[in-house]
């Protein structure tokens, strides 16, 4: 071993500041780059005592005249509950990001163009290891079952941690807005101007911090458990304040102040009261929305059931809307699968938003084709389906009342505010719009039909007067 | 000695170790193929450097099995396992390849000798990946050739480090390796640090 050698860190860095962005440089960089994943690599609350001179919760500043132990105690509450998640988050960030670099790492290796040859080579290596006189064939063919069995693996191990990855932004992103809720709230009522909104804030933070987060669930399925939060504590929240009696007269004490009024007491009780009693729900549910992931992802393995049903892939049936329904977790929240599919949907625009006529390649057509499929979609698992009306008439409903008639207020609103004819719709360019959009879906497994002319006609003429057209039989 | 699994596990650490009250810090950096480090150290070596440490000093170090902060509940908690348990279920010939060489440096990927194992079944927080260690090199202005080696520091606000190469040390057999390792623990270049550490 040689010499003790003294090393100054680069540009007057610290050894904390070096290990943080040291721990950043190990995540992918679409990772590393995405805003969520550097607040929570960025907050630094965790390693900051209470006393330290630096406050120990940044969005909190100097305690104002005569209220010092109000913030103490928001202070204290806030910290307790950020604490609670973000050391999860921040720890399984950097697990996914792992089990996404190994495992590409080992596919890039193994499953690459030159497979074959490589394969090879190392058998040779290995067949020297072995004795007898089949040793290179033995050898090959140990190599050729690793390969598969390992590609496969890996393969699988990707695609979870994509979806962990997926399942982390969205859990991590309504936690951020409550913190973000909690800074505002704060800062307006260093002025007195917000009285009540803080204790509202930190309980919805607190809320949130102790809901059962299903990514821990996940990775616990798979056992994966991380030291700093236990499934209980997250699930059960007593952990963070010792007990949930005491928080509750101390929120409203805070809520106090010289602006107190009865009536305002009221309104902030019935505001605590729905937090408290949500995260109770969700913390009490949390074992049987584990079961039915367990259960759905027994049944599913490493694919997606919705595939199929990807946009401008397959027409809605029936069995989409059962599998749907499957997939309603009992917390009333979609399962991961029903989530992920959903995303891809696409979003219908403002009626009032203008409507551009189509241009004459095809990938304007194509683009409305997507919509319609999303809408049709999307409307047909949340509608009510009526018990004497059968599929194909369902799904004509829903085409005609959420699509067609959305495009038909936007071409209206498009031809009230025309400042020249070329933008007007005229009726014949609209049922052809129609037609068009229909044989394209009907391509895809629909049975619909497009509207009667005269129907597209009182469509068309009353949006372009500005009138509304919702409700049974306004077209 | 304080085992993380990976690199991002050590600033949670810290606020666990620094109730401790040592007077000196720092991190073994060594890449799976830095033989026979990852084995002394799966073995007898934790314990050892534990011990030779004293109470005054923390060290950091990356090993996957006794990881604290993520915890496998499988009964055959290895990923080498986990992959190709099924197989092994009905290939005797098979299982015997992997008992025999799966663990043995013999297959040459990129320029260096790799196992069976490190090149189809990497454990999950490998930190050893030389990716990582190169990364983590860098930040503390250290070539990327500086491994196997000891990072040392009082304090996470410290702007510059004790750094000890131990390259000399790869491919020592693990007694041979545990015995440099002694000798240098128990040297005056380590009480020098600490005292140097302490005084500060």
């Amino acid at each position: 071993m040689s010499e003790i050698r003294r090393i100054e860190l680069p540009k007057q860095t610290t050894v904390d500041q070096q290990l943080h962005a040291a721990a950043v440089d190990l995540l992918p960089a679409e990772m590393a780059e995405d805003p969520l994943v550097r607040w929570v690599s960025d907050y630094d609350g965790l390693t900051r005592e209470f006393h330290q001179e630096e406050e120990s919760f940044p969005a909190f500043e100097k305690e104002w005249h005569g209220e010092r132990w109000q913030t103490l105690m928001f202070c204290y509450l806030a910290s307790s509950a950020l604490q609670t998640k973000l050391p999860f988050y921040f720890a399984s960030l950097f697990h996914i990001a792992r089990i996404r670099q190994i495992s590409q790492g080992v596919l890039g290796i193994i499953s690459g163009r030159e497979q074959t040859r490589v394969l090879s080579e190392w058998a040779s290596s290995l067949a020297e290891r072995l004795t007898g006189p089949e040793r290179e064939q033995q050898a090959a063919a140990a190599l050729r079952r690793l390969s598969e069995a390992s590609q496969e693996y890996h393969s699988r191990q990707l695609a979870r941690a994509d979806q962990w990855w997926k399942r982390w932004r969205m859990e991590v992103v309504p936690f951020r807005g409550c913190v973000e809720a909690l800074e505002k709230a704060w800062g307006r009522d260093r002025y007195g101007e917000a009285r009540g909104e803080v204790p509202r804030a930190v309980l919805s933070l607190w809320a949130m911090s102790n809901s059962p987060s299903e990514l821990q669930m996940s990775m616990s399925h798979e056992g994966v458990r991380f030291k700093s939060v236990s499934l209980l504590s997250v699930a059960g929240g007593c952990e963070t304040f010792g007990g949930q009696a005491w928080v509750v007269p101390l929120l409203l004490a805070g809520i106090g102040g010289p602006r107190w009024t009865s009536e305002r007491f009221g309104d902030e009780l019935r505001y605590l009261l729905h937090d408290w009693l949500q995260a109770e729900r969700e913390r009490r549910i949390a074992p049987q929305v584990q079961i039915a992931l367990d259960r759905l992802r027994a049944r599913y393995g490493d694919k997606n059931p919705f595939d199929e049903f990807g946009v401008g892939r397959r027409a809605a049936t029936l069995a989409l809307r059962e599998l749907a329904k499957e997939n309603n977790l009992p917390n009333g929240r979609p399962s991961p699968w029903l989530h992920e599919w959903a995303e891809t949907l696409e979003e219908m625009p403002w009626s009032s938003s203008a409507l551009p006529k189509p241009s004459r390649d095809d990938e304007s057509l194509r683009s409305a084709t997507r919509l319609a499929d999303s809408i049709i979609k999307k409307n047909v698992l949340e509608e009510r389906f009526l018990f004497t009306e059968a599929w194909g008439d369902f799904v004509q409903r829903v085409f005609e009342e959420k699509w067609v008639e959305t495009v038909g207020a936007m071409a209206g609103a498009t031809n009230k505010n025309a400042s020249q004819p070329a933008v007007v719709w005229t009726l014949d360019e609209f049922v052809a719009f129609v037609e068009n959009v229909v044989a394209r879906l009907n391509d895809i497994g629909y049975s619909l039909g497009t509207p009667a002319k005269r129907r597209l006609q009182t469509l068309l003429d009353k949006t372009s007067r500005g009138e509304t057209v919702y409700g049974e039989g306004a077209w | 000695m304080i085992p993380v699994p990976g690199l991002d596990s050590v600033r949670c650490a810290w606020v666990e170790i620094r109730a401790e009250g040592f007077s000196l810090h720092g991190f073994l950096v060594f890449l799976a193929s830095d033989h026979y480090f990852p084995q002394y150290l799966d073995g007898d070596g934790l314990a050892d450097l534990d011990s030779w440490t004293g109470s005054d000093c923390g060290i950091f170090v990356v090993q996957s099995p006794s990881a604290k902060w993520i915890q496998y509940t499988r009964t055959t908690d290895h990923t080498w396992w986990r992959i190709f348990g099924h197989l092994l279920a009905a290939d005797e010939e098979l299982e015997h390849v992997l008992v025999a060489h799966g663990n043995t440096p013999l297959i040459r990927v990129n320029g260096t000798r790799r196992t069976l194992q490190e090149i189809f079944a990497p454990c999950l927080n490998q930190f050893q990946h030389s990716a990582e260690i190169e990364k983590i090199l860098h930040r503390f202005n250290l070539r990327p050739t500086d491994h196997p080696s000891l990072i040392l520091f009082k304090d996470l606000k410290d702007r510059s480090i004790w750094h000890v190469d131990m390259s000399d040390l790869v491919d020592l057999p693990e007694r041979d390796l545990r015995n440099a390792l002694h000798r240098w623990f128990a040297g005056t270049d380590f009480r020098n640090l600490l005292r140097e550490a302490r005084n500060v």
